[in-house]
């Protein structure tokens, strides 16, 4: 049990180590050394290019997790509670869960142009089936027995929401939020590479043209980093403090 | 003053049949029966919580009901405090409210924290909060220990004391718990479940009258 506090610092380390000896020992521009993608990124800081384009796909990034993350929890409740909408809405659902990305990215640049509005549409009509589908099972597992109290003592649309609804949906809620954002982020620089000229996707396109190893590692790197941060920054604590009621229970012998 | 009439029956309902009553204020009833005849079915429905039932459930409008869940539902991630609020008490009713069910000081812990006899208090406070016209309480002693049964059966006697109002339906299996608590005395069985014994208790009958007379209304055998 010891052990294993420090155990996550040892895949990681030993991951460099060999790209190191790797890289050393075939000694081509195709594959840089770790300590050549740390000077990349440090040039890339320097120059301002990597922190204006890491915000640019970050904005991006936010912007369609905000508009998925709403519309795919509305749509997710409506199913799971209303037989009717499930029946109607599922085989959408079905569709638009198996469409691959790279589909609605391309039709959507097609139909409406290299825009920003296409793009963070792409992203959110990829992902709101996935949210869609988490908070719907949610819903479905609302306890009827406080669904009765609330109806007794005649809780109004926002208590019950607020109330009653959220701390139930809350892990479903979060079970998308880390899906989402894992995955959000990808399609994005996809997005980015296909038809947008900023962000993380956009210059890992520049720097594919030229065969910079590097610079596309240093990118990837920053980003995965950036979106580690929101994991450890927001995300726990969030939980932590959502969910403290949980523990409270074992104070009471 | 007529308070809830149940009339008639719900066409193909699956648990309750023909029930014709009428609750008056002031009045207290312990509904007595068979488990799993229908005594919570029929407090659902008078609570409106059965869409199929409501057509006969007659409440007079702008009354309302306190209803005491078996379990406590109270919400496990609010406070007791913040689960009072909610059904519209003021702070000065929470603390009147905790301190008339002995829960002084519990206020801001959540109902996880508070033992099994707490919690049901804590939810008979939240029930006292809409100020009640018409208290339902199902099987309030149920699982508590004979001691605790015992507070909690004096604390609802003293409260209904303040509130000569207030009308009561107890659901319970014990006869005793009529003999403190009611005025009038329910007895439920059969398939469709129907109100076999609707009978108020006068104050010569005793506990042993009631027992006696469960104890014939068991031994008949249910009339098809």
């Amino acid at each position: 049990m010891t052990g294993s506090r420090y155990a996550c610092w040892v895949a990681l380390p030993l991951l460099v180590a060999v790209w190191a000896v790797i890289a050393l020992t075939v000694d081509t521009p195709l594959l840089p050394s770790p300590a050549e993608v740390a000077h990349a990124f440090w040039l890339a800081v320097q120059s301002g290019e990597l922190p204006h384009h890491l915000l640019v796909t970050l904005r991006r990034v936010l912007i369609s997790f905000a508009l998925a993350m709403a519309l795919g929890a509305l749509l997710g409740v409506w199913m799971g509670r209303s037989r009717f909408a499930n029946a109607v809405l599922d085989p959408l659902l079905v569709l638009f869960l198996n469409l691959p990305a790279l589909v609605t990215i391309i039709l959507l640049y097609v139909w409406f142009g290299l825009v920003e509005a296409a793009a963070v549409l792409a992203v959110v009509i990829n992902k709101v089936p996935n949210v869609a589908v988490t908070v719907r099972e949610g819903a479905r597992s609302l306890d009827p027995k406080l669904e009765q109290m609330a109806q007794v003592y005649g809780f109004n649309r926002w208590q019950r929401v607020a109330n009653v609804w959220l701390p139930q949906l809350f892990p479903y809620l979060m079970a998308a939020t880390r899906g989402g954002l894992a995955l959000i982020w990808k399609i994005v620089l996809v997005v980015e590479l296909l038809g947008r000229s900023d962000g993380v996707g956009f210059q890992l396109h520049m720097a594919f043209q030229v065969f910079d190893v590097a610079s596309i590692l240093a990118y990837s790197l920053a980003f995965i980093a950036v979106v580690q941060l929101i994991e450890l920054a927001l995300l726990q604590p969030l939980e932590r403090r959502a969910s403290s009621w949980r523990n409270a229970g074992m104070q009471h012998a | 003053m007529l308070e809830l009439c149940i009339d008639g029956v719900a066409a193909g309902h699956p648990v309750l049949g023909l029930i014709d009553v009428q609750v008056r204020a002031g009045d207290r009833i312990c509904l007595l029966g068979p488990s799993g005849v229908g005594k919570t079915t029929l407090l659902n429905a008078i609570a409106g919580l059965d869409p199929r039932l409501a057509p006969m459930i007659h409440l007079q409008s702008g009354r309302r009901v306190g209803y005491l869940f078996q379990e406590h539902r109270l919400l496990p991630w609010r406070t007791v405090r913040q689960n009072l609020a909610l059904v519209g008490a003021s702070s000065a009713d929470i603390d009147r409210l905790l301190s008339e069910v002995g829960l002084d000081g519990v206020g801001d812990r959540l109902p996880d924290q508070l033992s099994l006899g707490m919690a049901r208090r804590a939810s008979l406070a939240r029930c006292l909060a809409v100020k009640p016209d018409l208290l339902l309480l199902d099987e309030p002693f149920a699982s508590l220990d004979p001691d605790r049964a015992a507070e909690l059966r004096e604390l609802i006697v003293r409260l209904l004391e303040g509130q000569p109002q207030m009308a009561l339906i107890c659901v319970t299996h014990d006869a005793r718990d009529a003999d403190q608590l009611a005025n009038r005395l329910w007895y439920m069985s059969g398939q469709p479940a129907t109100l076999r014994w609707d009978r108020p208790l006068t104050d010569g009958a005793n506990a042993s009258q009631i027992c006696a007379t469960l104890r014939s209304l068991n031994a008949q055998p249910a009339a098809s």
